[in-house]
């Protein structure tokens, strides 16, 4: 198989993640809970994790970057811990639904008040539109990193900077771009940062979090245990146990931070981005201008500031039927569909047949991109 | 071997996370002690602890509050030991 969909999660993870999550399924106990010697294995070993992904994430404090299941758990924390009733929000149509919907609960349920900034042709966010909606009195900006479709990213330290000037919240999600793109919470003025530890950071699935800096404090999401106060009525309110209510993946968690660890030997997200950025570029570059194949995205305008994404279509084919040719005549992997991303598509006139979604990954080779080449091509062609 | 009461120094902390970042910051300095339940006439409930001898517990609140480790009391009790 022919692995180009590392936007959903990155299939093939290095050795040492494996190992990891082996070895702490037979070792350790539950973080937090108890002062056994399994319990305070998992204990170091989680804390060792927060570490890391602080460093990894630019956030000061590691007691502040708080585990969770994947990226939706963690918005859907952030934001419903964020906002309250009748609040305005200010967010964008690259957005997955992990924002969207979230968002749309608390506008039914509570009376917030969303708006929308819109993109460009090629699928970038319109920071002036976006500057217009965030009025003064705005409590929170929800913004992605890299758009999970185009591949495109976002200068969230400038959209921090549009946000802090009305007073408003930054909330990023970098679902697509933690491990892969450098993120500085610090310099770039980020409030909170949430991730998947699946994807670019080739962790195993079910972990991930959010990334809180200080002063900034949502609500619990999730109450229940904490394995402090257990007479308290409700959640303690320290970190990170306010947003970590239950016990934690603490395989998982093991095999995270293997992953980031392999990461950082790689030479860090900007390295190991450039080489995946690398390899899709080759793809852009390979079907742009194949007759009957369209291209979404900016690779066209600004290379530099797309993912590792190639997203296209076939004339005369629904995303679909080119995905399941693509796996069924040449073996290769890849994403169909609306992507969870329906604002998105909509801006991109893809609504009704969706868009195919190649993906690139540190495991992939220049052969393989090429293959995937090969094959577009020869379904535009058929 | 016998049931002693020993008086102790023990550390509690706000959260898990801290109690754990206790410990590190303790082997990191080699400051002596080790992880404990919190002993039930300390606090109600559950929790971890950072059990130490008393004479040391300006050495330990100096090196916590320079590792910026959020702490929630201290107290000395006597726990129990077997020798």
């Amino acid at each position: 198989m022919i692995y180009l969909d590392n936007a959903a999660t990155t299939m093939r993870k290095p050795q040492e993640v494996v190992d990891a999550v082996v070895a702490a399924m037979g070792s350790l106990g539950n973080a937090g809970r108890g002062a056994s010697a399994g319990a305070l294995d998992a204990g170091r070993m989680v804390l060792r994790c927060r570490e890391a992904m602080a460093h990894l994430l630019g956030c000061p404090r590691a007691d502040h970057v708080c585990f969770s299941a994947n990226s939706t758990c963690a918005l859907n924390a952030a934001i419903s811990g964020l906002v309250g009733p009748g609040d305005r929000v200010v967010t964008t149509v690259l957005e997955h639904n992990s924002v969207l919907r979230p968002l749309a609960r608390l506008a039914d349920e509570w009376g917030a008040e969303v708006a929308y900034a819109g993109c460009d042709a090629y699928g970038f966010l319109d920071m002036d539109d976006l500057e217009r909606l965030a009025t003064p009195g705005t409590r929170l900006v929800a913004v992605t990193h890299g758009s999970n479709v185009t591949g495109n990213l976002v200068d969230v330290a400038r959209v921090a900077e549009l946000a802090h000037a009305v007073g408003a919240l930054v909330v990023v999600d970098a679902s697509q771009t933690a491990g892969a793109v450098p993120l500085d919470m610090a310099s770039m003025g980020l409030d909170v940062v949430c991730f998947t530890g699946h994807k670019g950071l080739m962790g195993p699935q079910g972990t991930g979090g959010m990334a809180v800096a200080e002063g900034v404090e949502p609500r619990p999401w999730a109450e229940g245990g904490s394995g402090v106060h257990s007479f308290d009525r409700r959640h303690p309110l320290g970190w990170p146990t306010r947003m970590e209510a239950g016990t934690l993946n603490a395989h998982g968690l093991a095999g995270l931070l293997a992953a980031v660890r392999c990461i950082e030997e790689g030479g860090g997200p900007a390295a190991v981005g450039a080489r995946e950025h690398e390899l899709a570029q080759r793809l852009y570059e390979g079907v742009a201008g194949v007759s009957g194949v369209t291209v979404y995205g900016g690779w066209p305008v600004a290379t530099g500031r797309c993912g590792s994404i190639v997203a296209l279509n076939v004339d005369g084919l629904d995303s679909a039927e080119v995905a399941d040719a693509l796996a069924s005549g040449w073996g290769i992997a890849c994403r169909a569909g609306a992507h969870c991303a329906p604002l998105m598509h909509r801006a991109l006139g893809t609504e009704r047949r969706g868009a195919v979604r190649l993906s690139c990954g540190w495991f992939n080779t220049e052969e393989e991109v090429d293959a995937a080449v090969d094959a577009v091509r020869a379904i535009a062609a058929s | 071997m016998a049931r002693v009461r020993v008086p102790s120094l023990v550390v509690t902390f706000p959260t898990a996370t801290a109690a754990m970042s206790c410990e590190e910051c303790c082997l990191r300095r080699g400051l002596p002690g080790r992880m404990i339940p919190v002993p039930g006439e300390v606090a109600a409930g559950c929790g971890l602890a950072w059990k130490a001898a008393p004479e040391a517990q300006d050495e330990l609140a100096a090196a916590l509050a320079a590792d910026g480790v959020p702490v929630e009391g201290w107290a000395v009790v006597e726990l129990l030991e077997f020798r």
